[in-house]
């Protein structure tokens, strides 16, 4: 029982760094630009065929996991470009960003293939931890996230970059007339943002499985973590997605999956209902 | 405003044209002066059932071509419609088919809650539709015709050999519909009729990405075998995790419906060692098998994969070509009847439909997925044509 237990709670943890993971490009683009970007799961997805590719062509699986967030980088300038006409009316980045995401799965289609991609797991095995196994690249996953959290701080709160993406949250009008070059900022937002995307789904390849339609899956709970956690505060991610797998993990264990869900949502809708800024947010979403 | 109202309405009549003269044509052409029959596929290209859409596609059309260059009766063409996986989108795309594209036949979908809702049309309009795919069983009807395994044929075989070479304790876990919960209903009652025991049962959501907690369950319970029916694109993410997590140490693992095309998405490792039940594997050595395989990648490509799902196809369209020679028109009522007297030589062995309740006498085979062939599956046991018990019958 206590050890069951124990397990559930490591899942918990694992889990939530997977959200915090999946969710951090999106609530970078969303929290800091308001564009609510339907895109993000093929992002991710493309994330995952880069380092599908990198593998095919006999490159080693952590050169696939350095290259994907800057390709995917390279397509969120190329997306941003098209996404920038309508920064003004963020109702309408939804469809705008959801007509990329099918023309981007669809491309993939016909590029690569409909089909599964297969990925051999680079660090495969288990650990023992207080005598419970658990996969050794969940704990990987684990570090990565930690990592990757910390560097985004250190870029939002301790350099030049970050004070202007803060101003530019606060007042984006007061920003740019005080010199900040705010296309630029977006520019290199929504890149940030799409690479977080993509490193995402490079990361979480090897436990999932890869196709076009991969992205989808995260989409949704990456929205769940961002909209719960609240915008504007990274830590809001974390909260949001220890307040998804929470639940979650902790009521499987008494009762079947699906009633945990909806446990979960219940939650969510009472949270929103008491804290509409979400746990963390500036602002009322 | 008001211009924005004639580019709409402008657009809108040119869309009804072009359906109505599309479907005109479908009628009206012969080709070598022969008639023309036209096949309905409705085809799973988008969403889960995605990955299996292509193959489905080509296996039909493999025998679209085989039955063309042939010296048949009859010219046959096809129209595709993609089902997006979804009940709703069958319904439109059945309704489509029959009412504007007039075909003759209905062959495809992939999902049981698709079936299930396309067969409502069918049934409704009199239409014949040919299913490729796994089938709880349930749904008769004199137009109805499936080729799909019922349960009876995808676990009749496979628990007592499972009890037999792993031993009595189960644990299953399977996709939240129609296909998994009725199969493991019966897989059940097939598990204690033979002394096994279940030790627990667990059902998912579509697109989950994360089992842990429900493989943790598993674990604690130690079965001999972890028995899962988690249908399309999940199918390797599932598996991903449960090796993950050390399982393959600790049980056997077991599906019906982990095909070569689900195999394609895993890494041989992570294959190795996967039971697999179904009634046909590309490995099957038959000559049949053979040109299947070399027609298939005729319209598919060099070394596309393909699984019981396009072969299905691929069985159904020759199934009903012969039934129409047989019946000489392509009139339903005759085909229909015709159809339950033609046996067809299938890359897995003669497939005919049960005269009772027209799902077909199946190939069985137990298979094992095997790194060094990967994504091929060894076949370990064949236990020749097998009765389908689904559970209705049309007379």
């Amino acid at each position: 029982m206590l050890e069951s237990i124990f397990a559930q709670v490591l899942n918990t943890i694992s889990f939530s760094m997977i959200l915090i993971l999946c969710a951090l490009g999106l609530s970078v683009i969303f929290g800091l630009m308001g564009v609510i970007n339907m895109a993000h799961g093929e992002l991710f997805m493309l994330g995952a065929y880069a380092i599908v590719i990198t593998q095919r062509n006999g490159g080693p699986v952590w050169l696939g996991i350095i290259l994907a967030p800057f390709f995917v980088g390279i397509i969120g300038l190329l997306i941003e470009r098209i996404v920038r006409e309508f920064y003004t009316r963020p109702m309408i980045t939804l469809p705008v960003t959801w007509g990329l995401s099918i023309a981007i799965r669809q491309l993939v289609k016909l590029l690569v293939g409909v089909g599964n991609q297969a990925l051999s797991n680079p660090y495969s095995g288990t650990v023992n931890i207080l005598g419970i196994p658990y996969p050794r690249y969940r704990i990987m996953i684990l570090l990565v996230t930690l990592i990757v959290f910390v560097f985004l701080f250190v870029l939002f709160q301790k350099t030049t970059f970050g004070l202007k993406c803060r101003a530019i949250i606060q007042n984006r009008e007061m920003a740019s007339s005080v010199g900040i070059n705010v296309i630029r900022v977006d520019q290199w937002t929504f890149a940030l943002g799409a690479a977080l995307a993509g490193f995402a789904g490079a990361i979480m390849a090897p436990l999932v499985t890869i196709q076009p339609e991969m992205g989808q899956g995260f989409l949704a709970q990456s929205f769940l973590v961002v909209i719960l956690g609240g915008v504007g505060n990274l830590f809001g991610i974390i909260g949001g997605a220890f307040l998804v797998s929470g639940p979650r993990f902790l009521l499987s264990y008494f009762m079947r999956l699906t009633q945990a869900q909806i446990f979960v949502f219940v939650i969510a809708i009472m949270v929103m209902r008491l804290r509409p800024k979400g746990l963390f947010g500036t602002k009322v979403l | 405003m008001k211009k924005c109202s004639v580019i709409m309405l402008v657009g809108f009549f040119l869309l009804f044209a072009g359906t109505d003269f599309f479907a005109a044509r479908v009628q009206a052409e012969t080709v070598d002066g022969k008639q023309v029959v036209t096949l309905g596929l409705l085809i799973p290209a988008t969403n889960i059932g995605a990955i299996f859409g292509n193959s489905m596609l080509n296996g039909a059309k493999a025998a679209i071509e085989e039955y063309n260059s042939s010296n048949g009766k009859f010219h046959l063409k096809y129209v595709v419609e993609d089902t997006a996986t979804q009940p709703d989108v069958g319904v439109q795309k059945a309704n489509k088919l029959i009412d504007q594209l007039k075909v003759d036949a209905i062959i495809g979908t992939l999902f049981t809650s698709v079936r299930q809702a396309v067969f409502n049309v069918t049934s409704k309009k009199g239409a014949i539709y040919m299913n490729p795919t796994y089938d709880p069983g349930g749904l008769c009807n004199k137009y109805y015709f499936s080729t799909g395994a019922v349960i009876n044929q995808q676990f009749g075989k496979f628990v007592p050999w499972m009890i037999k070479n792993f031993g009595p304790k189960f644990y299953l876990i399977g996709h939240d519909y129609a296909w998994p919960r009725q199969s493991f209903a019966l897989a059940k009652k097939i598990i204690a009729a033979e002394g096994g025991k279940v030790l627990g049962e667990e059902y998912v959501g579509f697109g989950l990405t994360d089992y842990s907690d429900v493989l943790r369950k598993c674990m604690a319970a130690k079965p001999d075998t972890l028995i899962f029916l988690i249908a399309g694109a999940d199918g390797p993410t599932f598996i991903k995790q449960v090796v993950g997590f050390g399982m393959k140490d600790m049980m056997k693992l077991a599906s019906a419906g982990f095909t070569e095309l689900a195999l394609d998405g895993l890494d041989p490792e992570t294959a190795d060692h996967i039971y697999t039940f179904a009634d046909y594997f590309m490995s099957i050595d038959t000559p049949e098998n053979k040109k299947f395989i070399a027609d298939y990648r005729k319209a598919a490509g060099k070394n596309d994969l393909v699984d019981l799902f396009g072969v299905n196809m691929y069985n159904n369209v020759h199934l009903y070509s012969l039934a129409l020679e047989k019946a000489g028109t392509k009139d339903k009522d005759a085909v229909a009847k015709a159809l339950l007297n033609v046996k067809f030589k299938s890359p897995g062995g003669e497939i005919f439909f049960d005269k009772k309740n027209q799902y077909a006498h199946l190939p069985s085979l137990v298979g094992v997925c095997l790194k060094d062939i990967w994504p091929m599956v060894k076949i370990i046991e064949n236990y020749g044509i097998m009765a389908p018990e689904p559970g209705c019958s049309v007379r």
